[in-house]
Protein backbone atom coordinates (compact mmCIF):
# COMPACT_ATOMS: atom_id res chain seq x y z
CA UNK A 1 0.00 0.00 0.00
CA UNK A 2 2.87 2.36 0.80
CA UNK A 3 4.20 1.94 -2.75
CA UNK A 4 0.81 2.89 -4.22
CA UNK A 5 0.51 5.86 -1.87
CA UNK A 6 3.97 7.08 -2.84
CA UNK A 7 3.14 6.73 -6.52
CA UNK A 8 -0.12 8.65 -6.18
CA UNK A 9 1.64 11.35 -4.16
CA UNK A 10 4.28 11.69 -6.86
CA UNK A 11 1.56 11.89 -9.51
CA UNK A 12 0.00 14.79 -7.63
CA UNK A 13 3.16 16.79 -7.09
CA UNK A 14 4.84 16.22 -10.44
CA UNK A 15 2.31 17.89 -12.71
CA UNK A 16 2.04 21.57 -13.44
CA UNK A 17 -1.74 21.77 -12.95
CA UNK A 18 -1.48 21.02 -9.22
CA UNK A 19 0.93 23.90 -8.72
CA UNK A 20 -1.00 26.32 -10.89
CA UNK A 21 -4.31 25.59 -9.18
CA UNK A 22 -2.77 25.69 -5.71
CA UNK A 23 -0.91 28.93 -6.43
CA UNK A 24 -4.10 30.51 -7.77
CA UNK A 25 -5.94 29.58 -4.59
CA UNK A 26 -3.20 30.86 -2.29
CA UNK A 27 -2.81 34.16 -4.12
CA UNK A 28 -6.58 34.48 -4.46
CA UNK A 29 -7.05 33.82 -0.74
CA UNK A 30 -4.48 36.50 0.12
CA UNK A 31 -6.11 39.09 -2.08
CA UNK A 32 -9.70 38.23 -1.19
CA UNK A 33 -9.14 38.02 2.54
CA UNK A 34 -7.17 41.26 2.69
CA UNK A 35 -9.03 43.45 0.24
CA UNK A 36 -12.57 42.08 0.12
CA UNK A 37 -12.93 40.79 3.65
CA UNK A 38 -10.50 42.94 5.61
CA UNK A 39 -10.91 46.31 3.94
CA UNK A 40 -14.50 46.20 2.72
CA UNK A 41 -16.34 44.60 5.63
CA UNK A 42 -15.49 46.96 8.47
CA UNK A 43 -19.07 47.02 9.74
CA UNK A 44 -19.15 43.27 10.18
CA UNK A 45 -15.61 43.20 11.51
CA UNK A 46 -16.35 45.49 14.39
CA UNK A 47 -19.51 43.69 15.46
CA UNK A 48 -19.14 40.05 14.50
CA UNK A 49 -17.36 37.72 16.95
CA UNK A 50 -17.16 35.14 14.15
CA UNK A 51 -15.85 37.52 11.52
CA UNK A 52 -12.52 35.75 11.08
CA UNK A 53 -14.25 32.38 10.98
CA UNK A 54 -16.39 33.66 8.14
CA UNK A 55 -13.28 34.90 6.37
CA UNK A 56 -11.68 31.48 6.66
CA UNK A 57 -14.85 29.74 5.54
CA UNK A 58 -15.17 31.91 2.45
CA UNK A 59 -11.56 31.29 1.49
CA UNK A 60 -12.08 27.57 2.02
CA UNK A 61 -15.09 27.75 -0.27
CA UNK A 62 -12.84 29.02 -3.03
CA UNK A 63 -10.22 26.39 -2.24
CA UNK A 64 -12.81 23.59 -2.14
CA UNK A 65 -13.74 24.23 -5.75
CA UNK A 66 -10.09 24.09 -6.79
CA UNK A 67 -9.35 21.01 -4.70
CA UNK A 68 -12.25 19.24 -6.40
CA UNK A 69 -10.72 20.13 -9.76
CA UNK A 70 -7.31 18.85 -8.61
CA UNK A 71 -9.06 15.59 -7.66
CA UNK A 72 -10.80 15.38 -11.01
CA UNK A 73 -7.50 15.94 -12.82
CA UNK A 74 -5.62 13.37 -10.73
CA UNK A 75 -8.12 10.71 -11.74
CA UNK A 76 -9.13 11.65 -15.26
CA UNK A 77 -5.63 12.43 -16.54
CA UNK A 78 -4.78 8.77 -15.97
CA UNK A 79 -7.43 7.85 -18.51
CA UNK A 80 -6.76 10.76 -20.84
CA UNK A 81 -3.08 9.89 -21.14
CA UNK A 82 -3.56 6.11 -21.00
CA UNK A 83 -1.60 5.79 -17.78
CA UNK A 84 -4.30 3.83 -16.04
CA UNK A 85 -3.16 0.56 -17.65
CA UNK A 86 0.28 1.01 -16.13
CA UNK A 87 -1.08 2.07 -12.76
CA UNK A 88 -3.37 -0.92 -12.51
CA UNK A 89 -0.80 -3.41 -13.78
CA UNK A 90 1.71 -2.23 -11.18
CA UNK A 91 -0.78 -2.62 -8.35
CA UNK A 92 -1.79 -6.09 -7.29
CA UNK A 93 -5.26 -4.81 -6.39
CA UNK A 94 -7.27 -2.07 -8.04
CA UNK A 95 -8.86 -1.27 -4.70
CA UNK A 96 -5.44 -0.18 -3.45
CA UNK A 97 -5.20 2.42 -6.19
CA UNK A 98 -8.68 3.73 -5.44
CA UNK A 99 -7.99 4.04 -1.72
CA UNK A 100 -4.51 5.51 -2.25
CA UNK A 101 -5.84 8.22 -4.55
CA UNK A 102 -8.52 9.14 -2.00
CA UNK A 103 -6.00 9.25 0.87
CA UNK A 104 -3.55 11.43 -1.04
CA UNK A 105 -6.30 13.82 -2.08
CA UNK A 106 -7.61 14.06 1.48
CA UNK A 107 -4.07 14.76 2.68
CA UNK A 108 -3.60 17.46 0.04
CA UNK A 109 -6.93 19.04 0.97
CA UNK A 110 -6.19 19.12 4.70
CA UNK A 111 -2.69 20.56 4.29
CA UNK A 112 -3.47 23.20 1.68
CA UNK A 113 -6.87 23.84 3.28
CA UNK A 114 -5.15 24.64 6.58
CA UNK A 115 -2.83 27.07 4.81
CA UNK A 116 -5.75 28.71 3.02
CA UNK A 117 -7.68 29.03 6.28
CA UNK A 118 -4.66 30.60 7.93
CA UNK A 119 -4.31 33.04 5.03
CA UNK A 120 -7.99 33.88 5.39
CA UNK A 121 -7.60 34.50 9.09
CA UNK A 122 -4.49 36.66 8.97
CA UNK A 123 -5.36 38.34 5.66
CA UNK A 124 -8.73 39.52 6.93
CA UNK A 125 -7.20 40.61 10.23
CA UNK A 126 -4.50 42.58 8.43
CA UNK A 127 -7.08 44.11 6.09
CA UNK A 128 -9.24 45.29 8.97
CA UNK A 129 -6.19 46.68 10.76
CA UNK A 130 -5.18 48.58 7.64
CA UNK A 131 -8.50 50.47 7.65
CA UNK A 132 -8.07 51.52 11.25
CA UNK A 133 -11.29 49.75 12.29
CA UNK A 134 -11.40 47.79 15.52
CA UNK A 135 -12.06 44.09 15.15
CA UNK A 136 -14.71 42.77 17.51
CA UNK A 137 -13.37 40.29 20.09
CA UNK A 138 -13.42 36.97 18.26
CA UNK A 139 -15.00 33.92 19.81
CA UNK A 140 -14.20 31.04 17.46
CA UNK A 141 -14.90 27.50 18.67
CA UNK A 142 -11.58 26.03 17.57
CA UNK A 143 -12.21 22.30 17.48
CA UNK A 144 -15.70 22.61 16.06
CA UNK A 145 -14.37 24.90 13.38
CA UNK A 146 -11.54 22.50 12.56
CA UNK A 147 -13.78 19.49 11.99
CA UNK A 148 -16.44 21.45 10.17
CA UNK A 149 -13.96 23.08 7.83
CA UNK A 150 -12.06 19.84 7.36
CA UNK A 151 -15.21 17.91 6.48
CA UNK A 152 -16.40 20.69 4.19
CA UNK A 153 -13.18 20.89 2.16
CA UNK A 154 -12.62 17.12 2.09
CA UNK A 155 -16.25 16.71 1.04
CA UNK A 156 -15.71 18.84 -2.04
CA UNK A 157 -12.49 17.03 -2.89
CA UNK A 158 -14.17 13.66 -2.65
CA UNK A 159 -17.02 14.84 -4.86
CA UNK A 160 -14.41 15.69 -7.49
CA UNK A 161 -12.70 12.34 -6.97
CA UNK A 162 -15.91 10.35 -7.30
CA UNK A 163 -17.02 12.31 -10.37
CA UNK A 164 -13.61 11.70 -11.94
CA UNK A 165 -13.81 7.97 -11.34
CA UNK A 166 -17.40 7.75 -12.56
CA UNK A 167 -16.94 9.77 -15.74
CA UNK A 168 -13.23 9.25 -16.55
CA UNK A 169 -13.41 12.41 -18.64
CA UNK A 170 -11.79 15.70 -17.63
CA UNK A 171 -14.36 17.88 -19.31
CA UNK A 172 -17.35 15.73 -18.38
CA UNK A 173 -16.43 15.62 -14.70
CA UNK A 174 -15.68 19.35 -14.44
CA UNK A 175 -18.88 20.30 -16.24
CA UNK A 176 -20.94 18.01 -14.04
CA UNK A 177 -19.21 19.36 -10.93
CA UNK A 178 -20.30 22.89 -11.78
CA UNK A 179 -23.71 21.88 -13.08
CA UNK A 180 -24.72 19.99 -9.95
CA UNK A 181 -25.09 22.99 -7.61
CA UNK A 182 -26.98 24.88 -10.32
CA UNK A 183 -29.29 21.92 -10.79
CA UNK A 184 -29.85 21.85 -7.05
CA UNK A 185 -30.78 25.52 -7.04
CA UNK A 186 -33.37 24.78 -9.70
CA UNK A 187 -34.65 21.77 -7.83
CA UNK A 188 -35.03 24.04 -4.83
CA UNK A 189 -37.96 25.69 -6.59
CA UNK A 190 -39.79 22.38 -6.35
CA UNK A 191 -38.46 21.03 -3.09
CA UNK A 192 -38.63 24.30 -1.15
CA UNK A 193 -37.68 23.53 2.49
CA UNK A 194 -36.49 20.05 1.59
CA UNK A 195 -33.71 21.55 -0.53
CA UNK A 196 -31.48 21.18 2.52
CA UNK A 197 -31.47 17.43 1.92
CA UNK A 198 -29.74 17.80 -1.41
CA UNK A 199 -26.03 16.93 -1.41
CA UNK A 200 -24.43 20.29 -2.21
CA UNK A 201 -26.86 22.18 -0.01
CA UNK A 202 -25.94 19.87 2.83
CA UNK A 203 -22.25 20.15 2.06
CA UNK A 204 -22.41 23.94 2.15
CA UNK A 205 -24.19 23.77 5.49
CA UNK A 206 -21.44 21.69 7.14
CA UNK A 207 -18.99 24.55 7.46
CA UNK A 208 -21.40 27.50 7.59
CA UNK A 209 -21.39 29.48 10.81
CA UNK A 210 -24.73 29.19 12.59
CA UNK A 211 -25.97 32.62 13.53
CA UNK A 212 -23.24 34.41 11.63
CA UNK A 213 -24.19 37.52 9.73
CA UNK A 214 -22.10 36.30 6.80
CA UNK A 215 -23.58 32.84 6.61
CA UNK A 216 -26.67 33.93 4.80
CA UNK A 217 -30.27 33.68 5.96
CA UNK A 218 -30.86 31.00 8.53
CA UNK A 219 -34.23 29.36 8.57
CA UNK A 220 -35.54 27.55 11.58
CA UNK A 221 -35.47 24.27 9.68
CA UNK A 222 -31.78 24.44 8.77
CA UNK A 223 -29.71 21.35 9.43
CA UNK A 224 -27.03 21.42 12.08
CA UNK A 225 -23.47 20.86 10.80
CA UNK A 226 -23.53 17.29 12.03
CA UNK A 227 -26.89 16.53 10.42
CA UNK A 228 -25.73 18.17 7.20
CA UNK A 229 -22.61 16.02 7.30
CA UNK A 230 -24.81 12.96 7.73
CA UNK A 231 -27.00 13.87 4.76
CA UNK A 232 -24.00 14.60 2.54
CA UNK A 233 -22.20 11.45 3.70
CA UNK A 234 -25.12 9.30 2.57
CA UNK A 235 -24.95 10.73 -0.95
CA UNK A 236 -21.17 10.48 -1.02
CA UNK A 237 -21.21 6.90 0.28
CA UNK A 238 -23.67 5.80 -2.41
CA UNK A 239 -21.76 7.53 -5.20
CA UNK A 240 -18.46 6.34 -3.72
CA UNK A 241 -19.55 2.71 -3.65
CA UNK A 242 -20.75 2.89 -7.26
CA UNK A 243 -17.46 4.56 -8.26
CA UNK A 244 -15.44 1.94 -6.37
CA UNK A 245 -17.27 -0.97 -7.95
CA UNK A 246 -16.89 0.51 -11.43
CA UNK A 247 -13.22 1.29 -10.86
CA UNK A 248 -12.52 -2.25 -9.74
CA UNK A 249 -14.61 -4.06 -12.32
CA UNK A 250 -14.78 -2.22 -15.57
CA UNK A 251 -12.25 -2.26 -18.39
CA UNK A 252 -9.31 0.02 -17.70
CA UNK A 253 -9.61 2.41 -20.62
CA UNK B 1 6.18 -19.45 -18.76
CA UNK B 2 3.09 -17.42 -19.55
CA UNK B 3 0.18 -19.73 -20.16
CA UNK B 4 -2.86 -18.25 -21.83
CA UNK B 5 -5.95 -20.39 -21.80
CA UNK B 6 -9.31 -19.76 -23.41
CA UNK B 7 -9.16 -15.98 -23.45
CA UNK B 8 -12.37 -14.51 -24.79
CA UNK B 9 -13.97 -11.11 -24.93
CA UNK B 10 -17.04 -9.85 -26.69
CA UNK B 11 -17.80 -6.27 -27.73
CA UNK B 12 -21.45 -5.63 -28.48
CA UNK B 13 -22.07 -9.31 -29.22
CA UNK B 14 -19.11 -9.42 -31.61
CA UNK B 15 -16.24 -11.60 -30.40
CA UNK B 16 -13.05 -9.54 -30.18
CA UNK B 17 -11.05 -12.42 -28.76
CA UNK B 18 -12.41 -15.91 -29.15
CA UNK B 19 -11.06 -18.74 -27.01
CA UNK B 20 -7.40 -17.96 -27.60
CA UNK B 21 -4.79 -20.19 -25.95
CA UNK B 22 -1.01 -20.14 -26.30
CA UNK B 23 2.18 -20.06 -24.31
CA UNK B 24 5.08 -17.65 -24.06
CA UNK B 25 8.30 -19.37 -23.10
CA UNK B 26 11.17 -17.92 -21.14
CA UNK B 27 14.45 -17.45 -22.96
CA UNK B 28 12.60 -16.82 -26.20
CA UNK B 29 11.04 -13.98 -28.11
CA UNK B 30 7.45 -14.76 -29.02
CA UNK B 31 6.05 -12.63 -31.80
CA UNK B 32 2.36 -11.79 -31.79
CA UNK B 33 0.98 -11.26 -35.27
CA UNK B 34 -2.40 -10.52 -36.69
CA UNK B 35 -4.08 -8.15 -39.12
CA UNK B 36 -5.47 -4.81 -37.90
CA UNK B 37 -8.44 -5.42 -35.65
CA UNK B 38 -7.44 -9.03 -35.06
CA UNK B 39 -7.59 -8.59 -31.29
CA UNK B 40 -3.88 -8.41 -30.43
CA UNK B 41 -4.11 -5.44 -28.07
CA UNK B 42 -7.28 -6.78 -26.48
CA UNK B 43 -5.57 -10.13 -25.92
CA UNK B 44 -2.66 -8.39 -24.22
CA UNK B 45 -5.02 -6.36 -22.04
CA UNK B 46 -6.94 -9.50 -21.10
CA UNK B 47 -3.67 -11.21 -20.17
CA UNK B 48 -2.90 -8.32 -17.82
CA UNK B 49 -6.37 -8.27 -16.31
CA UNK B 50 -7.02 -4.76 -17.63
CA UNK B 51 -10.11 -5.80 -19.56
CA UNK B 52 -12.87 -8.07 -18.43
CA UNK B 53 -13.36 -11.30 -20.26
CA UNK B 54 -13.16 -15.03 -19.92
CA UNK B 55 -10.20 -17.35 -19.69
CA UNK B 56 -6.97 -17.16 -17.76
CA UNK B 57 -3.42 -15.97 -18.16
CA UNK B 58 -0.88 -17.18 -15.64
CA UNK B 59 2.69 -16.07 -15.17
CA UNK B 60 4.73 -18.97 -13.84
CA UNK B 61 1.52 -20.60 -12.68
CA UNK B 62 0.06 -17.61 -10.88
CA UNK B 63 -2.30 -14.85 -11.91
CA UNK B 64 -0.70 -11.45 -12.05
CA UNK B 65 -2.85 -10.19 -9.18
CA UNK B 66 -1.43 -12.90 -6.95
CA UNK B 67 1.99 -11.24 -7.03
CA UNK B 68 2.66 -8.47 -4.54
CA UNK B 69 4.91 -6.63 -7.00
CA UNK B 70 3.55 -7.34 -10.50
CA UNK B 71 6.01 -4.84 -12.04
CA UNK B 72 8.79 -7.26 -11.22
CA UNK B 73 6.99 -10.05 -13.06
CA UNK B 74 5.83 -8.31 -16.20
CA UNK B 75 6.83 -5.05 -17.84
CA UNK B 76 4.44 -3.59 -20.36
CA UNK B 77 4.43 -1.21 -23.28
CA UNK B 78 0.88 -0.91 -24.52
CA UNK B 79 0.82 2.61 -25.92
CA UNK B 80 3.67 4.75 -27.14
CA UNK B 81 2.47 8.02 -25.67
CA UNK B 82 1.25 6.84 -22.30
CA UNK B 83 2.53 9.67 -20.16
CA UNK B 84 1.41 13.01 -18.78
CA UNK B 85 2.80 15.59 -21.21
CA UNK B 86 3.92 18.02 -18.51
CA UNK B 87 5.48 15.47 -16.16
CA UNK B 88 9.18 15.13 -16.94
CA UNK B 89 10.46 11.85 -18.33
CA UNK B 90 12.34 11.16 -15.10
CA UNK B 91 9.32 11.96 -12.94
CA UNK B 92 7.13 9.79 -15.15
CA UNK B 93 9.44 6.87 -14.44
CA UNK B 94 9.65 7.78 -10.74
CA UNK B 95 5.86 7.54 -10.52
CA UNK B 96 5.89 4.09 -12.12
CA UNK B 97 8.89 2.98 -10.07
CA UNK B 98 7.16 4.00 -6.86
CA UNK B 99 4.04 2.06 -7.86
CA UNK B 100 6.15 -1.04 -8.33
CA UNK B 101 8.17 -0.61 -5.15
CA UNK B 102 11.29 0.05 -7.21
CA UNK B 103 14.11 2.33 -6.02
CA UNK B 104 14.55 5.72 -7.69
CA UNK B 105 18.13 4.80 -8.62
CA UNK B 106 16.75 2.33 -11.16
CA UNK B 107 15.10 5.23 -13.00
CA UNK B 108 18.45 6.69 -14.00
CA UNK B 109 19.69 3.24 -15.01
CA UNK B 110 16.82 2.62 -17.41
CA UNK B 111 17.03 6.13 -18.84
CA UNK B 112 20.64 5.37 -19.62
CA UNK B 113 19.77 1.98 -21.16
CA UNK B 114 17.26 3.51 -23.58
CA UNK B 115 19.44 6.52 -24.32
CA UNK B 116 17.19 9.19 -22.84
CA UNK B 117 19.45 10.45 -20.05
CA UNK B 118 19.97 13.76 -21.81
CA UNK B 119 16.26 14.50 -21.90
CA UNK B 120 15.42 13.07 -18.47
CA UNK B 121 14.30 16.46 -17.20
CA UNK B 122 12.38 17.36 -20.32
CA UNK B 123 8.61 17.14 -20.56
CA UNK B 124 7.73 14.32 -22.94
CA UNK B 125 4.76 16.10 -24.50
CA UNK B 126 6.93 17.11 -27.43
CA UNK B 127 8.92 13.88 -27.69
CA UNK B 128 9.01 12.24 -31.11
CA UNK B 129 7.25 8.90 -31.46
CA UNK B 130 10.61 7.16 -31.34
CA UNK B 131 11.60 8.90 -28.11
CA UNK B 132 8.19 8.10 -26.64
CA UNK B 133 8.70 4.44 -27.50
CA UNK B 134 12.07 4.49 -25.77
CA UNK B 135 10.47 6.04 -22.71
CA UNK B 136 7.82 3.32 -22.82
CA UNK B 137 10.49 0.65 -23.00
CA UNK B 138 12.30 2.26 -20.08
CA UNK B 139 9.07 2.04 -18.10
CA UNK B 140 8.62 -1.60 -19.07
CA UNK B 141 12.04 -2.67 -17.82
CA UNK B 142 11.98 -0.63 -14.61
CA UNK B 143 11.27 -3.64 -12.42
CA UNK B 144 13.70 -5.93 -14.27
CA UNK B 145 10.67 -8.10 -15.00
CA UNK B 146 10.87 -11.72 -16.04
CA UNK B 147 8.44 -11.06 -18.87
CA UNK B 148 8.05 -8.18 -21.26
CA UNK B 149 4.84 -7.55 -23.16
CA UNK B 150 5.37 -4.99 -25.89
CA UNK B 151 2.64 -3.83 -28.22
CA UNK B 152 4.13 -2.48 -31.46
CA UNK B 153 7.35 -1.25 -29.82
CA UNK B 154 9.06 -0.53 -33.15
CA UNK B 155 6.43 2.01 -34.26
CA UNK B 156 8.10 5.32 -34.98
CA UNK B 157 11.64 4.13 -34.40
CA UNK B 158 14.29 5.09 -36.92
CA UNK B 159 16.54 2.36 -38.41
CA UNK B 160 19.09 2.80 -35.63
CA UNK B 161 16.29 2.60 -33.09
CA UNK B 162 14.87 -0.55 -34.67
CA UNK B 163 18.31 -2.14 -34.71
CA UNK B 164 18.78 -1.22 -31.07
CA UNK B 165 15.32 -2.53 -30.15
CA UNK B 166 15.87 -5.83 -31.96
CA UNK B 167 19.16 -6.40 -30.18
CA UNK B 168 17.73 -5.29 -26.87
CA UNK B 169 14.79 -7.69 -27.12
CA UNK B 170 16.98 -10.61 -28.17
CA UNK B 171 19.46 -9.91 -25.37
CA UNK B 172 16.63 -9.63 -22.85
CA UNK B 173 15.30 -13.03 -23.88
CA UNK B 174 18.80 -14.52 -23.91
CA UNK B 175 19.09 -13.61 -20.24
CA UNK B 176 16.35 -16.15 -19.57
CA UNK B 177 13.37 -13.80 -19.76
CA UNK B 178 10.29 -14.15 -21.92
CA UNK B 179 9.42 -11.45 -24.42
CA UNK B 180 5.99 -11.27 -26.00
CA UNK B 181 5.97 -8.67 -28.74
CA UNK B 182 3.41 -7.65 -31.30
CA UNK B 183 4.47 -5.93 -34.48
CA UNK B 184 3.40 -5.24 -38.01
CA UNK B 185 6.99 -5.21 -39.17
CA UNK B 186 7.18 -8.79 -40.36
CA UNK B 187 10.75 -8.57 -41.56
CA UNK B 188 11.70 -7.39 -38.09
CA UNK B 189 9.71 -10.19 -36.53
CA UNK B 190 11.39 -12.80 -38.69
CA UNK B 191 14.77 -11.58 -37.47
CA UNK B 192 13.76 -11.18 -33.87
CA UNK B 193 11.22 -13.83 -32.90
CA UNK B 194 11.82 -17.47 -32.05
CA UNK B 195 8.15 -18.36 -31.84
CA UNK B 196 5.02 -16.85 -33.30
CA UNK B 197 1.42 -16.60 -32.25
CA UNK B 198 -0.88 -15.55 -35.09
CA UNK B 199 -4.47 -14.46 -34.57
CA UNK B 200 -7.15 -13.24 -36.92
CA UNK B 201 -10.67 -12.02 -36.16
CA UNK B 202 -10.00 -12.83 -32.53
CA UNK B 203 -9.16 -16.47 -33.16
CA UNK B 204 -5.86 -18.27 -32.92
CA UNK B 205 -4.71 -19.12 -36.43
CA UNK B 206 -1.26 -20.53 -35.86
CA UNK B 207 1.44 -20.87 -33.26
CA UNK B 208 4.85 -22.42 -33.37
CA UNK B 209 8.38 -21.57 -34.32
CA UNK B 210 8.91 -19.02 -37.07
CA UNK B 211 10.39 -21.72 -39.29
CA UNK B 212 7.47 -24.09 -38.73
CA UNK B 213 4.99 -21.41 -39.66
CA UNK B 214 6.93 -20.48 -42.80
CA UNK B 215 7.34 -24.13 -43.77
CA UNK B 216 3.66 -24.76 -43.12
CA UNK B 217 2.61 -22.11 -45.58
CA UNK B 218 1.36 -23.50 -48.89
CA UNK B 219 3.86 -21.44 -50.81
CA UNK B 220 6.76 -23.36 -49.26
CA UNK B 221 7.99 -26.06 -51.65
CA UNK B 222 10.94 -28.30 -52.29
CA UNK B 223 12.45 -27.61 -55.67
CA UNK B 224 13.92 -30.78 -57.22
CA UNK B 225 15.52 -31.45 -60.62
CA UNK B 226 15.99 -35.13 -61.42
CA UNK B 227 17.31 -37.30 -64.22
CA UNK B 228 14.20 -39.42 -64.88
CA UNK B 229 11.40 -36.92 -64.29
CA UNK B 230 8.51 -39.13 -65.44
CA UNK B 231 9.52 -41.89 -63.04
CA UNK B 232 9.87 -39.46 -60.23
CA UNK B 233 6.49 -37.84 -60.94
CA UNK B 234 4.92 -41.28 -60.64
CA UNK B 235 6.71 -41.85 -57.34
CA UNK B 236 5.41 -38.52 -56.01
CA UNK B 237 1.88 -39.39 -57.07
CA UNK B 238 2.17 -42.76 -55.36
CA UNK B 239 3.09 -40.91 -52.16
CA UNK B 240 0.19 -38.49 -52.70
CA UNK B 241 2.51 -35.50 -52.88
CA UNK B 242 1.31 -32.64 -55.02
CA UNK B 243 3.71 -30.80 -57.26
CA UNK B 244 4.00 -28.30 -60.06
CA UNK B 245 6.24 -28.40 -63.11
CA UNK B 246 8.53 -25.41 -63.59
CA UNK B 247 11.50 -24.60 -65.77
CA UNK B 248 13.84 -25.36 -62.89
CA UNK B 249 12.27 -28.77 -62.20
CA UNK B 250 9.43 -29.85 -59.93
CA UNK B 251 8.13 -27.86 -56.98
CA UNK B 252 6.81 -30.33 -54.42
CA UNK B 253 4.36 -29.16 -51.77
CA UNK B 254 4.15 -30.33 -48.19
CA UNK B 255 7.45 -32.15 -47.97
CA UNK B 256 10.97 -31.55 -46.72
CA UNK B 257 14.19 -31.92 -48.70
CA UNK B 258 15.35 -35.03 -46.84
CA UNK B 259 12.06 -36.85 -47.58
CA UNK B 260 12.26 -35.92 -51.27
CA UNK B 261 15.90 -37.05 -51.46
CA UNK B 262 15.01 -40.36 -49.86
CA UNK B 263 12.05 -40.83 -52.22
CA UNK B 264 14.25 -40.20 -55.25
CA UNK B 265 16.82 -42.67 -53.98
CA UNK B 266 14.14 -45.34 -53.45
CA UNK B 267 12.77 -44.71 -56.95
CA UNK B 268 16.25 -45.03 -58.44
CA UNK B 269 16.12 -41.49 -59.79
CA UNK B 270 19.31 -39.42 -59.89
CA UNK B 271 18.89 -36.08 -58.14
CA UNK B 272 20.52 -33.20 -59.98
CA UNK B 273 19.32 -30.38 -57.78
CA UNK B 274 17.43 -30.27 -54.50
CA UNK B 275 16.54 -27.11 -52.60
CA UNK B 276 14.07 -25.68 -50.18
CA UNK B 277 11.99 -22.94 -51.70
CA UNK B 278 10.53 -21.19 -48.65
CA UNK B 279 8.23 -18.22 -48.62
CA UNK B 280 9.02 -15.15 -46.56
CA UNK B 281 7.30 -14.60 -43.25
CA UNK B 282 5.29 -11.88 -44.92
CA UNK B 283 4.02 -14.28 -47.60
CA UNK B 284 3.26 -16.90 -44.99
CA UNK B 285 1.46 -14.33 -42.85
CA UNK B 286 -0.64 -13.07 -45.75
CA UNK B 287 -1.55 -16.60 -46.67
CA UNK B 288 -2.60 -17.80 -43.22
CA UNK B 289 -4.47 -14.61 -42.42
CA UNK B 290 -6.09 -14.24 -45.83
CA UNK B 291 -9.51 -15.12 -44.45
CA UNK B 292 -9.05 -13.01 -41.35
CA UNK B 293 -8.22 -9.64 -42.85
CA UNK B 294 -10.88 -7.30 -41.60
CA UNK B 295 -9.58 -4.20 -43.34
CA UNK B 296 -7.62 -4.66 -46.56
CA UNK B 297 -6.90 -2.85 -49.75
CA UNK B 298 -8.17 -4.03 -53.13
CA UNK B 299 -4.76 -5.32 -54.21
CA UNK B 300 -4.27 -7.33 -51.03
CA UNK B 301 -7.77 -8.68 -51.31
CA UNK B 302 -7.04 -9.92 -54.82
CA UNK B 303 -3.71 -11.32 -53.66
CA UNK B 304 -5.38 -13.18 -50.87
CA UNK B 305 -7.63 -14.98 -53.31
CA UNK B 306 -4.76 -16.31 -55.38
Amino acid sequence: MFATLKSEFLKLITVRSTYILTALVLVGAMLLSYFIFGREQEAFASSNPLFLRDAMYTMLGVFATFSAIVAILLVTHEYRYNLISYTLTAASRRSKVFVAKAIILIGYTLVIGAVVAAIGYFGAKAGVASTGAVLAPQDIPVWTTIWQFGAYAVGYTLVGFVLGVLLRSVVGAIVLFFMFPIAEQMMGLLLKDNTKYLPFQALERIGATPGSQMAGPTTTGDLTSLAALGVFAIYLAIAGIVAFVLFVRRDAN
Amino acid sequence: MIEVSGLSKTYKKKPAVDNVSFTVETGKVTGFLGPNGAGKSTTMRLMLGLDNGHGTATFDGKHLYEYTQPSQIVGILLEAKAFHPTRTARNHLRVLAAAGGIADSRVDEVLDIVGLSDVAKKKPGKFSLGMSQRLGIAAAILGKPKYLMLDEPANGLDPEGIHWLRQFIKDYADEGNGVFVSSHLLSEMSQMADNLVVIGRGKLIAQGSVQDIINGAKGSTVQVRVGKQAVFEKALKNHKLSFEKHDDGLHVFGAKTDAIGKLAFEAGVPVLELANHTVSLEEAFLEITADSQEYRSQDTAKGGKK
